[in-house]
């Protein structure tokens, strides 16, 4: 067997942990989206592994129809970040009820005029890298709009919103530059594209895991005053003033 | 060409907003004598003098043109230095708000959500100020967002005030110096 699909299929276990660990732990009612993520990153990975088996033709619209359904979800989970991290801003519930949705139009024709900018002819495995490449740019653009947004607003993120955050902006930019790569031109070969894609998904993977599987220590919360070291302080004030 | 340095752009963007979630450096103070401890001194009377169009109209009066470009360049720049502090504050404040929003009593929960609130009105009325002040430079605007920005944190103050009263008495005289206006 090679190497890589050794590395392809290494996800597959921490995906069924970090899942398992999540659900025990009832973080499935907390992030249904990301657990249902990760189950479907689960299946894909197994039925791209069996559809291999099979044939090519059969891999080929299994791994593209199933990258095209981790595009949507990866979407659906920055957006959901979004709304969790500006909940209970209320001068800013303009921002969270169309920011998202504004940035992501104006997202993807950008990455429209990027991909199809010059109008040469091209071949089928060219425009399937340009439309990869326009969909990795959407997902990139709406990656660094939610972080530099909550960043610019001081808004401050759980570790498991980071954890989710850093897993999809590692996935996106990898995806990213490996097909604008492919698409200007042959400056990367496509093992090694192969390779730089399953090694990030690995990583994206572990990142996950690393996040939702050990018991993290979520913020401190400040502890009030003690009612009676509060009635001392008062009974010390009040006997000050007499 | 223009696609190219879009593309380089993008991936810029994506590297740094990687970093910045591996770092997760926006300081968390726990508790109230930390907060001020961290916040840096911010005159709000000041502030507003510096800030006034009243002075500034004065000084283009009274001013040679030079001399008066050159005063006001000095001001703006004084001006920024004031709001990018508060801008750093208003990150430890609203740090603190949402930990305190967190809190199981519920009435310091409520009152989490209060300076959360006018924590992030603070600091839209800071970005907006900010990106204002850069066109100030260049053209004769009168200095955006401050009456905003002296009201927010003058606001600030007094949520804070309160919140001594109930919960840390010997804090009181800290939190009037800071938030003095």
């Amino acid at each position: 067997m090679p190497l890589i699909y050794f590395f392809s299929l290494l996800p597959l276990p921490v995906l069924a942990v970090t899942a398992i660990v999540m659900y025990q732990r009832k973080q499935h009612l907390i992030y249904p989206i990301f657990w249902t993520y990760l189950i479907f990153q689960f299946v894909r990975e197994s039925g791209e592994g069996i559809a291999l088996q099979f044939s090519h033709k059969v891999f080929y619209y299994t791994y593209w129809s199933t990258s095209a359904c981790s595009v949507i979800f990866s979407l659906l989970l920055l957006r959901n970040i979004f709304l969790t991290v500006l909940r209970g801003y209320s001068p800013l519930s303009q921002l969270r009820r169309y920011g998202y949705e504004a940035m992501l139009l104006a997202c993807w024709l950008l990455a429209l005029l990027v991909a199809f900018h010059n109008e040469h002819p091209r071949t089928v495995r060219q425009l399937i890298f340009d439309s990869h490449q326009a969909v990795s740019f959407t997902s990139v653009g709406m990656f660094v709009f939610v972080v530099g947004s909550s960043a610019l607003l001081g808004i401050r993120w759980t570790s498991a919103i980071c954890g989710i955050a850093l897993g999809l902006g590692l996935f996106g930019t990898t995806d990213l530059v490996v097909y604008a790569l492919l698409s200007h031109g042959h400056l990367l070969s496509n093992t090694v594209a192969s390779w730089i894609q399953v090694l990030a998904y690995d990583c994206g993977i572990g990142i996950f895991a690393l996040y939702f599987v050990p018991r993290r220590e979520e913020v401190q919360v400040p502890a009030g005053l003690k009612p009676e070291l509060l009635q001392w302080a008062n009974e010390v004030r009040g006997s000050l003033s007499k | 060409m223009i696609p190219i340095v879009l593309l380089l752009l993008l991936v810029a963007g994506a590297a740094a907003a990687i970093a910045r979630l591996l770092r997760r450096s926006m300081e968390q103070p726990s508790n109230l004598s930390e907060l001020l401890d961290r916040l840096e001194p911010f005159n709000v009377a000041c502030f507003r003098h510096i800030a006034s169009d009243l002075d500034d109209e004065y000084l283009k009066k009274r001013l040679p043109g030079r001399e008066y470009r050159i005063l006001r360049w000095i001001r703006l720049r004084a001006i920024h230095a004031y709001y990018t502090c508060a801008f750093r504050n208003s990150s430890l404040l609203l740090s603190y708000a949402q930990s305190l929003s967190r809190a199981s009593d519920p009435e310091l929960s409520a009152f989490g959500q209060q300076l959360n609130s006018t924590a992030i009105q603070l600091r839209l009325a800071l970005v907006r100020g900010i990106i204002g002040i850069f066109f100030c430079y260049f053209t004769p605007l009168a200095v955006p967002s401050w009456r905003q920005i002296t009201q927010r944190y003058d606001q600030i103050g007094g949520h804070l005030k309160a919140l001594c009263e109930t919960h840390a008495p010997d804090l009181g005289v800290a939190v009037s110096d800071h938030f003095s206006s």
